[in-house]
Formats: C-alpha cells, structure tokens, sequence
C-alpha cells in the first residue's frame, strides 16, 4: 500500500512523528514555499557539488578583460575599474515571486569564481568533475585561458613568494591547517554601525569621500614635505571606493529596470505587477540612500552581501539582523502598520532563502570541512544593547519563526543568551530546537562581552555589538572594532600537536619533518617530557600558522585588497586607507583549533597506562601507534576503556584540558596580530574533524588513521561521555572561559522524545541555566532521533529536509558524508 | 645550501611553472604510467588539484630526466603532479584501487577525484 501523502496527514499527526519539514511546508506561505523549493542547493554533498549545480564563467572573464585593460593603474584603482564593469555589463535575473533581488552569479544555479585568488583553486576547478557549464570542451577551454593568464599572479602566488619557503611549503602539506591568507577568500565583518545605526546610504558615503578628498588635495597642491607624500595614494584608494559605490547604485539601478521592464510589459498578474513595482522603487532607493522601509532595510543589506562577494570569496557571514532591521521593521510593522507581520514574516524567509542561495567554487577541503553549506553564515541575534539592556524584539521572534518555515539549512543563527532573556523569547529558540534545526547554537553575553574585552580590550560598548565573525568567534561591528578579513589558515590541525610530540615532529602521514625535533618519545621517562615536547610542537604549529597570517594581512592592500568592503568602512572612508590595512584596526585574531580534544585525552592515556600505572612502555606504545594499531587489538581497546575521558567529570583528564588551555593562553599573549594584539585559541571543528580523519595517524586514545575525529569543541569524545549531561558541564566548567581562550564550542544530542511538550521545555531552560550557572560560552543541540537518522540513510529521499548540526553549522543530513553521518549518530544522546 | 635555499628548491617544485603553459591537450593526458596510478604517491590534502609528494623518492629526485635521479634519503618527499609520466620510474607500483568518487573526504593516499581520472577509470 502507497503511504499517504504527508499533506494529507494532520499536523499534529506530523508533530508526533518529529517530521517537522512536512509542517513547515504546511504552515509558510504559497510564496515561501515557491521560494524555498526553487533556491538551487549549492553545498557540497560530501566533498562534490549536487548535479546541476555549474561554475559562472561569465564573471571571471569580464573580470580579467578590465583587469588587463587597467594593467599601470594603482591596486585599489584597477581592481574598482574591473569591478565596476563586471557590475554594469553581468546578467542578472530575479526570481518569480520574490521581492528581493540579487545574486553573485549570472544564473540562479551558478557558483561564483574568485579566478584572481589562488592559482591552486583555479586548478582544481579545471580539474573538477561536473562544474563546467556545457558545453564542456568550450568551457575548458575559456578555463585554461583564465588560468594561464593568473598563474604566478593571484593573490595567494604572490603571498607564496614573499612567505619564508619552509613556512609555505609545510603550510602546503595540508597537514598542521587549512585556508588561503588573502582577503580573496576567509570572513569579512560588516560595518554595520557605519551603514545601518548611522544610516549611511551610498550616496551619503560619497558626500563624505567627496569631503576628504577636497581635504587631502590642499595637501597635495599646497606645500611640499614627506607628511603628504602618503596622501597621493589615500586619493587614489577614494576614488576606487567612489567607483565601487556609483557601480552598486547603477548595478542595483538594473534589478530596478529589470522588474519595472517585467512588472509593465510581461506581467499579468495585478498582485505581482505592484510587487514588482515595489521592488523596482526599492532597487532605486538603496542602496543609493538609507532605507525608509523594512522591505528596503533587507533588500540594503542583501545587496550589500551581494556585493562584498562579488568582490571576494566570503567564507562566512557576519550578521546581525534582528538588531540592524529592528528600527525599520518597528516603524512599518509596529508603529506604523504599513505591513502585516504575515508580511513581514514572509520578507524575513525570503531574506533567509536568499542567503541561502549564495554559493561560490570553494576548494576541496573547504568543501569537505563545511559539508553541505557553502560557508558558515551564522546570523547573530538576541543578546544587549550598547546600553546593557535587553535588544530582543519582536523581529528577533520573526527570525525564528521564520526559520522553522523555510528550514535552510544555511544560514544558521547563534543566539546571545543573558539573565534578562524574556522567556517568550526563550520559548521560540527551544521550539527551533526540537524542530530539529539544530540552531540557534546558545552564546553565553555576559561572559563572551567579557572575554572580548580581556583578550582584545574592546571597550564595553563596543564589545556589547558583537556578532559571530564565523561560526563562534565573537567581533563588533564598529569603526575600529570589526574585522575586515579573518582568514581561516590560522586554523590549526590541533591533533598533530601530540601526534609530532610523540614522533619528534615528524609526519608519517605527509612523510615530512614537520614540527621541531622534540626528542625519541621512546626515551621519555616521565610525563612532564612529553608534554614538554608537546608544548614545543603546539608552538610551532601555532607559530607558522600565525606568521603566514600575519603576512597575508600586512601585504593584502598590495596583493589583493578591498575597494568595495572599503566603501562601506568608516575606518577607511576616513582614512583612505584599504580596509584590510591593519592601520586602525583594534585586531581581534583567534586561532581556531580543530581536533582539540584528541591532545587531552592522548595525554591522559600515557599519563595513566605508561607513566603512572606502568602497564605499557612508551616502547611498546610508538610500535603500536606506529603499525596504526594494527596487531594490537587489546592494547588499543585498553587505551579506550581503561583511560579517563574528558566529559566525566574526571579532574585526572580535566586537569590536563586546563593545563594544555593554559599553556596555550599564555602562548596566545606572547604571539601578536598585525595590529600588536592576542592570539587567542578557539577550539571547534565544522567538519574538520571528517577532512582531517585521514590525515591524522594514530593516537593514544585508541583512534586509528581513518577514524574520524571528535566532533570538536570541547565536545568529548562520541560515545565517551558516559555520566550525563552535568557530568559534561560541569567537566567544561572547570576551564576559564575568559581567560584560557576565545571561545569553546559544545555539541550536545537530547532526545527529542524526552523534550516534547511543556515539561521538555522546562527541563531545556532548567539545563541552560546549569550552563551559565558554570559559565560555559556555548552549546549547540541536536536532537533528532537515532531511529529518523538511520532511516535517513536508508532512504535519504524521502529525508531531505532532515537537519542536524555538525559543528559549530547545520546541514542536511543527506549532504554530508556518510563518515560525518555516522559520527553524529555516534555522539551520546543525552537525557537530562 | 643554506636553510632558505633548500625550502625554496622544494617549495618551486610544489609550485610547478609548468601549469601555466599547459594546453588543453595537455592537461587531458593522463598518462598509462602516471604517478595518480601509484601506491607510492599522496595527494596533497591542501591543494586538491593533483599535485602531491612521492612517499618513496625524496627532493632531488628527478624522474623526468634520462637516467632518472632517485634520492632515497631527505626530510620530504620528491613533489609530483597527477599526470606526471612515471614510466621511467623504478620505484613505480600500481595501485589495485582507486578512489575517483569524492564523495568522502579527503584521503592522501587513495584519492584520485581529477576529472580526468574519473574519464579514464570509471
């Protein structure tokens, strides 16, 4: 017999059942509906793009014209110039029934191309299967021309050649980290407080820019000395961001043509013909000035997202919504009653589905550490106000409305948690919860304005605009404050810390000396020499990584630079300096520490089994690590069971996590960003801990080389984490969440059955305060069932819409690899 | 050679100028005896376009050149491409598996994900 048809089923049927997609797509709108089923998927499923999904040529290549017809102008200049004319001369297309436009492609299945990036990601893109537009023979064709023309000449070529060679070619080996050190790729903040809460529009920005070259050209026509010789530049960098802003006004004058064109002649429907009128007077209104409506303040802010990615490969995107779109959303919805919050409500999932849209060519490892998303768009909502008051609102409660009718899967949203949270409030983001979305992750305010403050000295008001400049690290969104590029290469491979400790910096995998040479571990006596050495390769690790950061930023105005991100920057519209310039910039780098655990629990192992107990010599335990295992079944089950594990409340492995955190905070002080600030670690994973499985050999937790990772975090081990919840938090709450690093992510799975109905809410909010109570900054929840999971894999058809978090992102299920699906079964389901 | 010259010489080999020159033809040509279709080679995990190091030949190697150059003792490996001719090569040994799917992830000694490795193999 056929199943019946979900629609035919009752919702609460559908609630019993947890198949929380088939209500969503019962509850939104005709519109939402059209909307969400016709945005083209565009993260990897595994490490491959879905079929159907193709590279933009187009771009890249009216790129490259200007870029060489421009070729003896300044950096900012020409790539403005070369900009622009992608701008005014790119097709564009708006979607039937939308209401906000705007894409980074040419067509709505297209990924966006950063050709001028890296030549190592323009050759894999020859060499992906799949992606070429049709036909294939012409397209690589077009390809090979592009990349013959960037080689040797892309920003990360031309980084690779001032880099020290041994730092280059180590970082290359793909083993200690990932990420590219240019603005061409990584996660750039948004000046939000420039834009939106000073109500810059870009014609205002222009007025400004106008001012300062008036000022600067009385230096340079009045008397000479070498104080003006600097300005000269300074001019130049004003007018490529003039350039860049006059582009954006004309490139949204198009989408404003485009749908008048549509609304006058094509359209039949009066409904639609008024829509797309709105949308044509929109497009004239912004970005040209400050938004006067809600439905402005989004299509602003869209374009805007729209355009930075044009301009550069954006891994990340830092947000605010509910905050930035709140006094416009107040005056039409509340005060005003311009529009419904039906309405309203259907313009926030559209904004959601707009981002979710966006996707550019990322290289393989990108795609394998962020299965199933294109970069981690993590929205910031909730938390205070500059004052210290609560900023929750009414759109706050429509963003998470919003996200269990559209269900995408990207973006996500992390939720500022403080005492004065009202518990309407509370009760949206626990509902998000159990329907399964796995977002919004919980941040702890209070504590994390405090850490910003400690680690990075933001003043308090400040520090209260954070937001997620990925997916944990907190940054403000002021003049001195944000961050124009944060690239992902400071993110360490932290796992080979004790993998070299153990082997005198040498790498089986890669088969490279990598680390310095710590010394046979053979000959260890204690377990103060391995964590010496330990300490030597956490160093060293961190210290390349840092170096080539630091580099890539200091050099970025030369080798790549920001003309439009410039233009939307206070710091830089004053200065007419490029925005990634470190000049002005407080700093506010972390570095991200992917398989952090695996270093706790190893430690912990020797500790016990080899040097307090003596049952193993290190002798024996390098020969079994060293045959990854292999005829040493019942040693390496002993280094699983008999071994303390981190989340048990255990001091003997959690003295150890707070001694690896300290030592690398007191490291985190001594190395310095550009802008002569700290280098905090900030342990979490994505999907690192997948990518990394095969490249990380065996360790003395019992993993084998192939076995995937921990989930990451401070998240323990899957499946080790054996006496509850609190035993897990209150093993978390032994680190200093302030001062022993930036921030800790924690995955956690409840059982969705445990936390139906009202008692399940007043367990979740009891669980929470436990949380802050022993001030942990952040945890994330799954909770869809084992049983839904498994038949996800069995049938992932009729699963689609299934969504889980992996770590620190959610993904469909059936997006990711089957190793990652079977890591998340893997963790402990929690009951509380 | 000091430390600095002997990071550069690997890091050009990484770097392959060669790519720059080569035609579409080219790039096609996988060759019957290529290093993809060796045990002895690892693909990079960071630059997942081919490129990769021999576990077996060290820096100095030179496989291209007649006799071949094989240095067997160095702290990394000899630099390879995924179309690079090993039939010369005596340290050459076919692998009886491989991976061209990429739906998993990476992993340094099966993957063989190339466009045109799937052409040839699937």
């Amino acid at each position: 017999m056929a199943a019946q048809p979900a629609k035919d089923i009752s919702t609460q049927e559908l609630e019993q059942k947890q198949e929380w997609w088939w209500i969503a797509e019962k509850k939104r709108s005709k519109r939402l509906d059209y909307l969400r089923k016709a945005v083209w998927k565009k993260g990897a499923l595994g490490g491959n793009y879905a079929p159907g999904i193709k590279v933009d040529l187009e771009i890249p290549q009216l790129f490259t014209n200007m870029w060489n017809f421009w070729k003896y102008d300044p950096a900012m200049l020409r790539r403005a110039k070369s900009m622009a004319h992608v701008l005014e001369n790119m097709p564009i297309f708006i979607t039937d029934h939308a209401q906000l436009v705007g894409y980074m492609g040419t067509l709505p299945h297209t990924l966006a191309w950063r050709v001028d990036g890296a030549t190592m990601v323009n050759e894999e893109l020859y060499n992906e299967p799949g992606v070429m537009p049709e036909p294939e023979q012409e397209s690589l064709k077009k390809v090979a021309n592009l990349n013959a023309y960037w080689a040797g000449n892309t920003a990360v070529d031309k980084l690779a050649r001032v880099l020290d060679p041994e730092d280059a070619v180590k970082f290359l080996s793909g083993a200690i980290g990932w990420g590219a050190p240019t603005s061409a790729y990584g996660y750039s903040g948004k000046d939000y407080e420039f834009m939106f809460a000073q109500r810059h529009g870009f014609k205002d920005i222009i007025d400004l820019i106008d001012e300062n070259i008036e000022k600067a050209e009385d230096l340079t026509m009045g008397k000479p000395g070498p104080e003006i010789l600097p300005v000269y530049d300074r001019i130049h960098n004003w007018d490529a961001m003039k350039i860049m802003l006059n582009a954006a006004i004309s490139y949204a004058g198009r989408y404003a043509r485009l749908a008048r064109i549509l609304a006058e002649h094509y359209e039949t429907d009066p409904k639609r013909k008024e829509e797309l009128l709105r949308v044509a007077k929109t497009c004239e209104n912004v970005p040209a000035k400050a938004p006067q409506t809600f439905q402005e303040s989004l299509q602003y802010d869209h374009f805007v997202q729209m355009l930075a990615r044009l301009e550069a490969h954006e891994g990340a995107w830092p947000a605010r919504p509910d905050y930035y779109h709140w006094p416009m959303y107040e005056k039409d919805v509340i005060k005003e009653k311009n529009i419904t919050r039906e309405e309203a409500l259907d313009l926030v999932g559209e904004f959601m589905i707009r981002a979710y849209e966006v996707g550019g060519f990322g290289p393989r490892w990108a795609r394998e550490g962020l299965q199933g998303i294109t970069g981690t768009w993590v929205w910031t909502l909730g938390g205070v106000n500059k004052d210290g008051s609560d900023a929750c609102n009414d759109l706050t409660l429509a963003f998470l409305q919003a996200a269990r009718l559209v269900r995408v899967a990207n973006p996500t949203f992390g939720f500022r948690w403080h005492p004065k949270v009202r518990d309407e409030v509370m009760r949206e983001v626990f509902e998000c919860i159990r329907h399964g979305l796995g977002y919004p992750s919980i941040r702890n305010d209070p504590l994390l304005i405090q850490n910003a403050m400690h680690w990075h000295g933001h003043p308090l008001e400040e520090a209260r605009t954070w937001v997620h400049q990925a997916c944990m690290s907190p940054c403000p969104t002021t003049k001195h404050g944000v961050q124009p590029m944060r690239m992902a290469s400071a993110t360490a491979n932290c796992a080979k810390m004790v993998e070299y400790a153990l082997h005198s910096g040498y790498d089986h995998v890669v088969q490279m000396q990598m680390g310095p040479k710590t010394g046979d571990a053979r000959k260890f006596k204690t377990f103060d020499e391995l964590f010496a050495a330990w300490t030597q390769q956490m160093k060293w690790i961190i210290n390349t990584l840092v170096r080539t950061v630091n580099l890539g930023r200091y050099k970025d105005p030369e080798f790549y630079g920001r003309p439009f991100l410039s233009a939307i920057s206070e710091r830089a519209v004053e200065s007419g300096l490029d925005v990634v310039s470190p000049v002005g910039d407080r700093g506010n780098c972390w570095v991200t520490g992917f398989t952090w655990v695996e270093n706790v629990d190893s430690l912990a192992a020797v500790k016990k089994l080899v040097f307090d107990e003596k049952r193993y010599t290190m002798d024996e335990l390098l020969t079994a690590l060293e045959s990854n295992w292999n005829g040493y079944e019942q040693m390496r089950r002993d280094f699983v069971s008999d071994a303390p594990k981190w989340g048990n409340d255990d001091d003997f492995v959690d003295e150890i996590m707070v001694r690896c955190l300290q030592e690398v905070a007191k490291h985190s002080k001594e190395i310095k960003c550009p802008s002569g600030n700290n280098w905090p670690l900030l342990p979490e994973n994505v999907s690192g801990n997948i990518h990394y499985s095969s490249i990380v050999g065996a360790l003395p937790n019992g993993r084998r080389l192939g076995d995937a990772l921990y989930d990451g975090g401070i998240s323990p081990g899957p499946g080790l984490d054996k006496k509850g919840p609190t035993a897990v938090l209150k093993s978390c709450g032994k680190i200093d969440h302030v001062g022993d690093g930036r921030a800790f992510l924690l995955n956690q799975r409840l059982s969705p059955t445990q936390l139906a109905g009202e008692k399940g809410y007043q367990l979740w909010k009891a669980y929470i305060r436990t949380w802050a109570d022993l001030g942990l900054d952040h945890v994330q929840f799954n909770m869809v069932s084992d049983e839904t999971l498994r038949a996800a894999q069995r049938d992932p058809e009729k699963y689609q819409e299934v969504i889980v978090r992996v770590a620190g992102y959610s993904a469909h299920f059936v997006d990711i690899s089957r190793k990652t699906q079977d890591n998340i079964i893997q963790r402990t389901v929690q009951g509380i | 050679m000091g430390r600095r010259d002997q990071w550069k010489q690997v890091q050009s080999g990484i770097y392959d100028p060669s790519l720059k020159a080569r035609s579409v033809e080219e790039r096609e040509t996988v060759p019957d005896i290529a290093c993809s279709l060796c045990k002895n080679f690892a693909e990079s995990a960071y630059a997942s376009d081919g490129r990769g190091l021999c576990k077996v030949l060290k820096i100095g190697s030179d496989i291209s050149v007649t006799p071949n150059v094989y240095v067997l003792e160095g702290e990394v490996g000899y630099p390879a491409y995924f179309t690079t001719d090993a039939s010369s090569c005596k340290y050459f040994e076919r692998m009886d598996f491989i991976d061209t799917d990429g739906s998993e992830v990476a992993d340094p000694n099966f993957r063989r994900v190339q466009r045109q490795m799937e052409k040839k193999f699937k």
